[in-house]
């Protein structure tokens, strides 16, 4: 697929394709002073919206809660007591209790870990795989790009979810080989971003200079390809951060995500929905935490974009 | 393409770790079971001949049996594809139809309230789980208030109306995300081509807005719509092995859930060669709808 010129890539659930533009609201940049600090108008620029404003605090309150869970749950979210099952939510249990007893609360603040992990280690990951078998691909051309970028279209011709359920049921369930599972599912679009990319820079003077100088292989990827994606790879990362999230609770639910009883926001819903009828609110709180969650990450991104790089405003 | 889709599939087994004959046997087998499922699986030839002969099997509509189930895994298939395929199109349909219509309204009326609420919708629906919205819609409208069976399937040609009614559900929760890529994709495609000068030509010329918007913006806006509508059908698909198990659709999604948790592999690796084959299929399609839509492809 050629890459428009005037277009940038972007991953709509693990699909690459072209936007023009998307951002919400498109008001037109105010001109800022030009004697303010990069940093400043960076931060300005990024907190111009309200929107993006209440996506930083729900993340700030994510990263909080993730760290301070001990602190902040009421109950040890894996303790069972049957005596107190089912129980509608109260001043003892905020948000009720689940079939086991187990408060929900606290199990949705625990869940906020796992969250936060696997958005962490399934992004750090794809992204470094992919975007390594991506330089490697744009730089060398030719066969090597062939093979790789081949692997990658096919990769993306399954449904993303569809993968990652195979995968993950393949190398046989649990923590490490979910991880494994949706890092190969996040992984194509870093590659083709990053080949696509190197494909189009690499026949700049600047680097046919470099190579002139005699600088290697290893510092041309690095020093001179890595920098020019960089404002498009940490918007894509931000995104990335709420879809594996998402991701990993739709795994979750289908029962091949990670084993129970460890709290996680996907399992939760999977495991109320039996006791809609009784206690509905065990399976639609976690809901509603990814929800926030992934929007989220999804308005910060959107900040970021425009921040970093106002070319792409509205583009990715 | 789908070649590549095949080895994708084939691989899958290769890299369930250990022997996949005890995984699927158990541990308590004699050497005798072991043996015979081994050659059964063809595991006890080299990687190669194994492809060959798995190919070939393909080609004539063999997929191997089911352990769980005991019959053969392109029966399974056959029986559900038509199923998932019927869900599938409708919530195709509905998402393209409507979320061309929101998309236009808001490029159209760009910065209106209208605008800022379709957009705050998009953002929202790419964020919530598909089977989350299933849950809450059956706890609302099939609990709470007794409108629609909360689960189900029953085929459109045994009983239109029950089967219709059962399929609200899960065809709303399937669009909604839908709907949003949809919207947005049509959003920004129209607000470029209305800044091309081919339109600007239109508006002085002195055509009517309607002509200008309708006739020459959108169906160039379209274009990109269409390519989006191929990768919809695979992100539906996706969605469809959620809200199959949700709503208990005896689909392909949820044999493929059923067969994960089982570890039933040669399930597994059929629906992911039927998933991907299907995709692989629907872009080919969009590609050749691609020049029937934009002439100037076509010359290319």
């Amino acid at each position: 697929m050629d890459r428009p010129k005037d277009k940038v890539q972007i991953k709509v659930f693990g699909k690459v394709c072209f936007m023009v533009e998307t951002s919400p609201t498109l008001k037109p940049i105010q001109p800022l002073p030009l004697h303010i600090s990069e940093t400043r108008r960076f931060l300005r620029v990024m907190f111009s919206r309200w929107i993006v404003i209440l996506g930083s605090i729900i993340l700030l309150m994510l990263i909080i809660t993730a760290i301070f869970a001990p602190l902040l749950a009421p109950y040890d979210p894996n303790k069972v007591n049957l005596k107190e099952s089912m129980q509608q939510p109260s001043v003892r249990h905020l948000l009720g209790t689940d079939e086991m007893g187990r408060d929900s609360l606290s199990r949705i603040i625990y869940g906020s870990r796992i969250a936060v992990i696997i958005g962490v280690v399934v992004v750090v990951a794809a992204g470094a795989v992919g975007m390594f078998l991506g330089l490697i691909a744009g730089y060398f051309g030719g066969w090597t790009e062939t093979i790789i970028m081949r692997f990658m279209d096919a990769l993306m011709s399954l449904p993303p979810l569809v993968l990652m359920l195979a995968i993950a049921v393949m190398l046989g369930g649990g923590f490490t080989k979910v991880f494994v599972a949706l890092a190969i599912g996040f992984t194509p679009t870093y590659c083709r971003l990053m080949c696509g990319e190197v494909l189009s820079v690499k026949e700049n003077d600047y680097v046919m200079a470099a190579n002139v100088i005699g600088a290697s292989h290893a510092r041309i990827m690095f020093r001179h390809l890595v920098p020019n994606v960089f404002p498009t790879l940490l918007v894509m990362i931000t995104m990335d951060l709420g879809f594996a999230i998402l991701s990993e609770a739709s795994l979750s639910f289908l029962g091949i995500g990670i084993n129970p009883p460890t709290a996680t926001w996907g399992a939760m819903i999977n495991g109320g929905q039996h006791y809609l009828l009784t206690n509905p609110l065990l399976s639609i709180t976690p809901g509603v935490a990814i929800v926030l969650v992934v929007l989220a990450f999804n308005l910060v991104g959107d900040g970021l974009r425009d921040a970093l790089d106002p070319r792409l405003r509205g583009r990715i | 393409m789908i070649f590549l889709v095949t080895i994708i599939s084939f691989l899958l087994l290769q890299i369930v770790p250990g022997d996949p004959v005890l995984q699927i046997l158990g541990s308590h087998a004699t050497p005798e079971q072991q043996a015979i499922l081994r050659h059964d699986l063809g595991l006890d030839q080299p990687v190669v001949t194994q492809y060959i002969r798995w190919i070939g099997g393909i080609f004539r509509g063999d997929f191997g049996k089911s352990i769980i189930y005991h019959e053969n895994v392109a029966a399974l298939i056959k029986e559900r594809l038509p199923i998932t395929a019927y869900l599938s199109v409708i919530a195709l349909v509905i998402s393209t139809v409507l979320g061309v219509i929101g998309g236009v309204i808001s490029a159209v009326r760009r910065g209106s309230t209208l605008d800022s609420f379709i957009s705050l919708f998009a953002n929202t629906a790419v964020a919530i789980p598909t089977f989350w919205l299933g849950i809450v819609g059956i706890y609302i409208f099939g609990l709470k208030l007794g409108w629609l069976p909360i689960e189900g399937w029953t085929s459109p040609f045994i009983d239109f109306a029950k089967s219709t009614r059962q399929l609200i559900m899960p065809v709303f929760a399937l669009s909604v995300p839908n709907i949003a890529i949809v919207v947005r994709q049509t959003r920004s495609s129209m607000l470029e081509t209305i800044r091309q000068d081919y339109v600007r030509t239109a508006t002085s010329k002195g055509l009517r807005r309607n002509t200008v918007l309708y006739k020459h913006a959108l169906r160039n806006a379209l274009i990109p719509v269409v390519t989006l509508v191929g990768m919809a059908l695979a992100f539906l698909i996706g969605g469809e092995v959620l809200i199959e198990t949700v709503f208990n659709i005896p689909g392909i999604g949820r044999l493929l859930v059923r067969a994960a948790l089982d570890k039933d592999y040669l399930i597994v690796q059929a629906g992911v060669l039927i998933i991907g084959a299907v995709v692989c299929l629907t872009n080919l399609l969009v590609d050749i709808t691609y020049g029937w839509i934009d002439p100037r492809i076509r010359y290319k």
